[in-house]
């Protein structure tokens, strides 16, 4: 700062780019909020009495897919089942943990395997093959009689957490 | 050239490979311009700012736009402009400054052509300049499309019989 002219043209220049700059920034940052709609579908309910058995049922909840299997007895029992009106049902959210790909189900196999990069995922939703380095993640739910409230942590989903499988 | 010392800094280093010294010296430091020149002269950097704010607003209007001809409009005039926090001002930016920059090209064009600066020697600034209009028409040709209104739908109609007025016109001036 040499003199008074570059004084004035730098407090200038620094006055308009906090002016212009922090407004900006601000505007961006609501851009990427979540839009009121995805906001407004917090909650999702989902009545499973009524799915068959080993098909594969995908919902939406807050803009990303929710994977609903019923399983059927002959399938392993699994401490990340979720117990509804006595069946036992996967429920995951559907994007491989490795880098967000939504898996597909095969039920000839009882696996999900991801399209990108071959990961594979057994029937309760825990990676058995490829690059994926955890399970499929467990959504916050509920079960409420007949259906599970996405969204809500109930007392099953709780006790999930408490064990850190979800 | 061609004689490579094991350089102290990066500067030096790319120096050494792409000249950038001499560019600064040629583009900046002795680009020597006249003191009294007007306004007309600052249109280039005045383009090149409106340039990289169509470009910023763009890439925030990518987010959430859908191109999709059942799909677009409604990602457009609805998400958009109401939904998104700013997405109005995305979209305002964007389509303001996509009409300033086409004024300001015509100002631009008019100095060259005013002040000669397409003469002997300056050739390729005229032509460089030329591909960089149609460049810019083609681009706002595409965008005008993307919100697959009315007006986009009957643009398309309309482009072919412009160009040949535009051409039957350049017939009979030439």
């Amino acid at each position: 700062m040499s003199n008074r002219r570059d004084f004035m043209g730098i407090a200038l220049g620094g006055f308009t780019a906090l002016a212009g700059g922090l407004p900006a920034l601000y505007a961006m940052k609501r851009s990427w909020d979540p839009l009121p709609s995805v906001k407004a579908a917090g909650f999702t309910e989902v009545d499973v009495s009524s799915i068959p058995e080993n098909e594969l049922m995908t919902e939406k909840w807050r803009g990303k897919p929710i994977f609903i299997l019923k399983k059927s007895a002959d399938m392993p029992q699994d401490e990340r089942d979720v117990i509804v009106g006595g069946a036992r049902y996967h429920v995951s959210i559907g994007l491989c943990t490795h880098l967000g790909c939504i898996p597909a189900y095969f039920p000839g196999e009882t696996k999900f395997k991801c399209a990108c990069h071959g990961g594979e995922f057994d029937v309760s939703g825990v990676n058995t093959f490829g690059p994926p380095p955890k399970p499929l993640l467990i959504p916050p739910f509920k079960v409420n009689g007949n259906t599970i409230v996405l969204g809500e942590a109930g007392p099953e989903y709780l006790e999930m957490q408490k064990s850190g499988i979800a | 050239m061609a004689q490579f010392e094991k350089a102290s800094s990066i500067q030096e280093w790319l120096d050494q490979r792409l000249a950038v010294n001499t560019v600064k010296k040629v583009m900046a430091l002795e680009y020597w311009i006249p003191k009294n020149i007007n306004f007309l002269w600052a249109m280039g950097m005045v383009l090149a700012v409106t340039f990289a704010l169509l470009t910023i607003s763009g890439i925030f209007l990518l987010m959430y736009y859908k191109p999709d001809t059942a799909l677009a409009f409604d990602s457009v005039n609805y998400t958009i402009m109401t939904e998104v926090g700013f997405g109005w001002l995305w979209r305002h930016i964007h389509g303001v400054a996509a009409s300033l920059v086409f004024l300001v090209i015509y100002i631009h064009m008019f100095t060259g052509i005013y002040y000669g600066s397409y003469k002997k020697g300056r050739e390729m600034i005229w032509l460089s300049g030329m591909l960089l209009f149609v460049v810019f028409s083609a681009e706002a040709f595409s965008g005008y499309m993307l919100p697959w209104g009315q007006m986009s739908y009957w643009l398309v109609w309309l482009l072919p019989i412009y160009l040949k007025v535009s051409l039957l016109i350049l017939r009979v001036v030439l």
